[in-house]
């Protein structure tokens, strides 16, 4: 009886020991990505570079980019401006593996990357300058 | 992150009572005592977590949990192997309060690391003087003459030497600017684990030899002088196995050890069985033949664990390990000077050393040499050096950068 409790007990405890071995696993990848994460997160950013007295921006203000970056006049977006020239949802820009894109939503007015009205998903990099409405952005990375 | 901890530590728990419940009923009558001590030991997991996570929720929880959970499993083995006279599983776990003792005084009164680093030359000399008293004051035990007895307790020199090695590399590598330098910082190390070989504990000498050249690595990142290293240990190794006896059986048995299974091999021969009786599975805690090992509680009590709890049980063991010691290495990567950076580099590398030579011995990967396994050996200094190593590496963590900074 005893023997036969025991054998079944052996089982149980490596599946809790492999359980727990899992769980710390998982978080020890979790932080190991998330240190990958955080390394994108702080490399780009825009550069106020003009803007028009009335909306508040100062020239030179930075705004980090996260993975995911919303401009817009709305208030559910990232960088949120306040200007009639700009649509609601104007522009986004994302970082995938380690590159920045800069993705037009359909503006009224349209995003323009160096001068050149863009209609799709453009990479950006280093030195680029984004116009937006009467806003001008210098990415710096 | 605080939810997920307690819920592993919930699970840690549960084992460890698991595994005490099983050895109480295991041997025929119900027995108290392992049940008392499964209970106190995840009081004083639980206790020293939360002073951690309370007080000083900005360090690194994992040493701490990874730690005490590989703690669980010496204490089950050595209980288990003694079970008639349960003194050394009593002293085991005294041991082990006394180390967590030590471990959160550490991190509550420890200055910043940084602060040691002017007593470079302190640190060698105690080093040295540490691995010289025991051929003046030692007492041979088991053919090694590494042993000091101070009124009832015998004690390693060599384990607490150890730290005092890592401080000195420590403090002396950022010195090194030639080939020169290297070979004048480096003479200290090389006597000591000269003394080593002469006092016959050649595992030590290992280990000492390992955590120089991965500090030297990784402090200089200059692969002539690893190289230069090598070429002078295998050289010394190469003498000592013809000037020394007890180097030339060691290996003797390494390479053959079933020609000598009667004699000197007996130990790794029986190690070697009890590894292949467990299997995958193993064979159920207490009912294995571990004791037919002789020294099973101490050096060779990771071939019981093999047997008891199977390939998968010791493999989880050595992951665990791994975890610590990756956890150690992060604490370096996150240190805010290079000197808690080398110290965390080392107490890692000790530990990884020590765990590879032992399980290598036993397993007869590489010839065995007699240490501890950190944490699971039956062994009061060793458990109480380990816990302060720890303790160190706490402290670096906690004013290392943070995540959010």
């Amino acid at each position: 009886m005893v023997g036969y409790f025991g054998f079944v007990i052996k089982f149980i405890v490596i599946a809790i020991i492999y359980v727990i071995l899992f769980r710390i696993i998982k978080i020890m990848y979790l932080d190991i990505k998330g240190i990958k994460g955080r390394e994108a997160d702080v490399g780009f950013a825009l550069e106020v570079q003009d803007a028009p007295d009335s909306l508040e921006l100062s020239k030179g203000s930075v705004f980090p980019l996260h993975t995911v970056t919303n401009i817009g006049r709305k208030d559910d977006n990232h960088i949120i401006i306040n200007d009639p020239f700009i649509s609601a949802n104007h522009a986004t820009l994302f970082i995938e593996k380690g590159r920045l894109y800069l993705k037009d939503l359909e503006s009224t007015n349209g995003t323009y990357l160096n001068g050149n009205k863009i209609d799709d998903v453009e990479e950006i990099s280093d030195g680029d300058v984004i116009e937006i409405g009467r806003i001008i952005f210098k990415v710096i990375g | 992150m605080k939810k997920e901890e307690k819920s592993i530590l919930k699970s840690i728990y549960l084992v460890t009572l698991l595994m005490f419940f099983q050895l109480s009923i295991s041997f025929g009558k119900f027995d108290f005592l392992p049940i008392i001590l499964g209970l106190s030991s995840c009081i004083l997991i639980a206790y020293s977590y939360f002073i951690i996570s309370r007080f000083f929720p900005a360090g690194d929880k994992y040493l701490l949990i990874l730690s005490s959970f590989i703690t669980q499993f010496g204490l089950v083995m050595i209980y288990r192997l003694n079970s008639q006279n349960p003194v050394r599983a009593i002293k085991q776990i005294t041991f082990f309060t006394i180390g967590i003792a030590a471990y959160i005084f550490l991190v509550i009164f420890l200055p910043e690391i940084k602060k040691f680093e002017r007593l470079r030359y302190v640190y060698i000399i105690i080093t040295i003087v540490l691995l010289s008293s025991t051929l003046f004051l030692g007492r041979e035990i088991k053919g090694s003459k590494n042993w000091i007895q101070i009124g009832r307790f015998n004690m390693q020199p060599s384990e607490i030497a150890k730290l005092f090695l890592i401080l000195y590399l420590s403090s002396s590598i950022k010195y090194i600017k030639n080939f020169y330098d290297a070979l004048k910082e480096s003479i200290p190390v090389f006597i000591s684990i000269g003394l080593l070989v002469v006092e016959k504990d050649l595992g030590a000498g290992l280990i000492f030899f390992g955590i120089y050249i991965t500090m030297l690595y990784i402090g200089t990142s200059n692969f002539k002088y690893i190289l230069s290293a090598v070429i002078i240990f295998l050289l010394g190794g190469l003498a000592s196995y013809f000037i020394f006896p007890h180097v030339k059986v060691r290996i003797d048995i390494w390479l053959n050890p079933f020609a000598y299974k009667t004699g000197k091999g007996y130990q790794i021969c029986q190690s070697l069985f009890a590894i292949a009786a467990g299997g995958l599975f193993g064979t159920g805690l207490g009912l294995g033949y571990p004791q037919f090992i002789p020294e099973v509680h101490n050096d060779f009590i990771f071939s019981a664990i093999c047997e008891e709890f199977g390939l998968l049980g010791a493999s989880a063991l050595i992951l665990l390990y791994i975890l610590l010691v990756y956890r150690g290495l992060r604490t370096a990567i996150y240190a805010k000077d290079d000197y808690s950076r080398l110290v965390a580099v080392g107490i890692s590398s000790m530990l990884a050393f020590q765990i590879f030579v032992v399980i290598g011995g036993v397993t007869k990967m590489i010839p065995m040499t007699g240490i501890t396994l950190p944490f699971v050996s039956y062994g009061g200094s060793s458990m109480l050096l380990n816990f302060i190593c720890l303790g160190v590496l706490q402290k670096i963590s906690e004013s290392g950068w943070k995540e959010n900074e």
